[in-house]
């Protein structure tokens, strides 16, 4: 393992709402962190990138992870920034720009949008985006930086069927070419167990389980932790398929 | 061409027609200090103007020389000075605080400027100093005061938009309650003085104010410029800013005590001056979107514009006595106030 994070506890008030914890995760991985609300996935990762106090230790081959190298992007919300979509992402480069933005950061922005299918959107005014269209183009921005650490806040709840496989299948090309790691919460479990190499279980802010998806996903794990009563199905090549029920509906 | 190259093409056309809304706003300045140079009680044709402008302050025509140098000058100098002040503050102001009707009054700096001044004039001479430096000074003061209570609050309960906004509200209203004290207690002759300092009038321009003003203006300025990302990266909310690396309550801060400074810089000399400050930004976005690289400048280019064409029309209005400028942006800028609330768009960003 390359990347270690301790996580202090975090209380609001009186209440614990993250437990401490130590996480450790291998380049090229892409780890989920799944849970119901209130379970401490957002404090987790917001401590983790730095975003919010008390903040976790990052080290990255025994080394403290400078804040630079760690891309985080918060939950969804909508931005009303009169600036284009191109112009967003290259501020992905905000620390190098000089008054004059080189054809080199125009280039790689426009690469990156490329990339995410976002360029016939590039001169379009950020404003004008669905959340969906503007949470990409973040991911974008994001993934200009380069960092060695990803830290994404559902990245996808904000998508539709066809971009959620897209930026997903994305993410875990990144990870794997830049040999970097990718920490996301997501609240689509199946998803999460297809694309994720391991996921972290978190429940009333401790750490409930950690593991390949189809080891932690079991019926009964789901039903204590989202209160529903699943059936999980499993598809050709081993990953499970969660197909949730109400517990009230099947009685 | 590919996508990228189209993207990156459409880019170099949207920043070409920035830098020509720059130098279209430069000119338009540019034949607006004219008029405000021709236009006066006692007139002055553009031909007079040039032979008075190459002849310097010293030329035969004694009374063109002195209108020009000692009176429209400073004047119209003064005007870009604090216009270009203003409009600068109120970009920057609604930029760190993601509020599209902040400006050096929603914080109550110019408030604070007002009752500096009414001090000074309520007990002119206790510092030795005379009338017309002392009541700058004591306006300058109190401006960096509200800018410190301001400051303060932020350094115990963080830099956060909405604490700022409710710290300056509370100051706007303490320093407000405090002119109406000093204006109570005020004998009419004082009042009637204290009441044209916060007209907000060119009239108080002088040599001096316009070296002061824009040796402040000429200090920040590089600053500001300095932080031309960083405010473009506020814009996309606070969390995805810190998630660029920015330091979001350094910059806060910082920026704070900037518009602090310009304000105190342009209200100190001409009283206060309301709606530049919250009017000009709304102009250089809707010219020049929210690239601060060009937003900065047009912003203080069109604050320069609303107080020089408020200069010109308060001296066409009524030739025999100025109408005081200060009285003019108020009257015009409520209209366009309603126009922004109107045409305002609901923002989610934080």
């Amino acid at each position: 393992m390359t990347l270690t994070a301790q996580i202090p506890a975090v209380r609001k008030g009186r209440t614990t709402v993250l437990h401490p914890a130590e996480i450790k995760a291998s380049p090229c991985e892409l780890l989920g962190i799944v849970g119901p609300n209130g379970a401490g996935k957002s404090t987790l990762l917001r401590s983790i990138a730095g975003a919010s106090c008390p903040v976790a230790r990052v080290t990255w081959h025994g080394e403290v992870l400078p804040p630079r190298q760690i891309g985080y992007l918060p939950q969804a919300f909508q931005v009303s920034a009169r600036l284009s979509v191109l112009e967003c992402v290259v501020l992905g480069r905000r620390e190098r720009l000089g008054w004059r933005v080189t054809p080199q950061d125009l280039a790689d922005s426009a690469a990156v949008l490329d990339l995410l299918g976002l360029a016939h959107l590039a001169d379009r005014p950020l404003e004008s985006l669905s959340g969906g269209q503007q949470q990409m183009v973040l991911l974008a921005q994001r993934l200009l930086r380069q960092p060695a650490l990803m830290v994404l806040d559902e990245p996808t709840s904000a998508l539709d069927l066809h971009h959620q496989l897209k930026i997903l299948s994305r993410l875990r090309a990144h990870a794997r070419e830049r040999s970097v790691v990718v920490v996301l919460a997501l609240h689509d479990l199946t998803m999460a167990a297809r694309f994720c190499d391991r996921m972290l279980l978190l429940h009333g802010g401790r750490i409930a389980a950690c593991g390949a998806g189809a080891a932690i996903l079991t019926q009964e794990r789901i039903g204590n932790c989202w209160g529903v009563e699943p059936e999980v199905l499993y598809t050709r090549d081993g990953a499970p398929v969660i197909v949730p029920h109400l517990a009230e509906a099947r009685t | 061409m590919t996508e990228p190259g189209l993207a990156i093409g459409g880019y170099a056309r949207r920043i070409r027609l920035r830098g020509t809304a720059v130098i279209a706003a430069a000119l338009a300045l540019c034949v607006l200090v004219l008029a405000d140079l021709v236009t006066g009680p006692s007139g002055m044709p553009l031909a007079e103007l040039n032979r008075a402008f190459w002849a310097g302050p010293g030329g035969e025509d004694r009374a063109a020389a002195a209108i020009l140098w000692q009176i429209r000058m400073p004047q119209t100098i003064m005007a870009v000075l604090v216009g270009a002040s203003l409009g600068l503050s109120g970009l920057v102001m609604q930029t760190i605080l993601a509020n599209p009707l902040a400006s050096p009054f929603t914080l109550g700096f110019s408030a604070a400027a007002g009752f500096g001044a009414a001090v000074s004039i309520l007990v002119g001479g206790i510092t030795f100093l005379p009338p017309w430096v002392e009541t700058p000074l004591a306006a300058f003061a109190m401006t960096l005061a509200a800018a410190g209570l301001v400051y303060a609050v932020a350094r115990l309960k963080g830099s956060q938009a909405e604490v700022l906004v409710l710290a300056g509200i509370a100051v706007l209203f303490f320093f407000q309650a405090l002119q109406s004290l000093v204006q109570f207690m005020a004998s009419p002759e004082v009042l009637q003085q204290i009441v044209f300092w916060l007209f907000g009038s060119l009239l108080k321009a002088s040599w001096t104010s316009v070296q002061v003003s824009g040796a402040i203006l000429a200090i920040c300025l590089p600053f500001v410029m300095r932080d031309a990302w960083n405010l473009t990266a506020l814009r996309l909310g606070d969390a995805n800013a810190a998630s660029l690396g920015l330091n979001v309550d350094r910059m806060r801060r910082r920026s704070l005590l900037l518009v602090a400074a310009l304000t105190a810089g342009a209200v100190c000399f001409t009283g206060t001056i309301g709606f530049v400050g919250l009017i000009a930004p709304h102009a250089a976005r809707s010219a020049v979107g929210e690239d601060h690289r060009f937003a900065l400048p047009v912003a203080a280019l069109m604050g320069a514009l609303i107080l020089v064409a408020a200069s010109v029309a308060g001296k066409l209005i009524s030739p025999g006595a100025v109408i005081p400028v200060g009285v003019i942006t108020a009257i015009a800028g409520i209209p366009m106030l309603m126009t922004v609330l109107i045409t305002l768009k609901p923002t989610g960003a934080r």
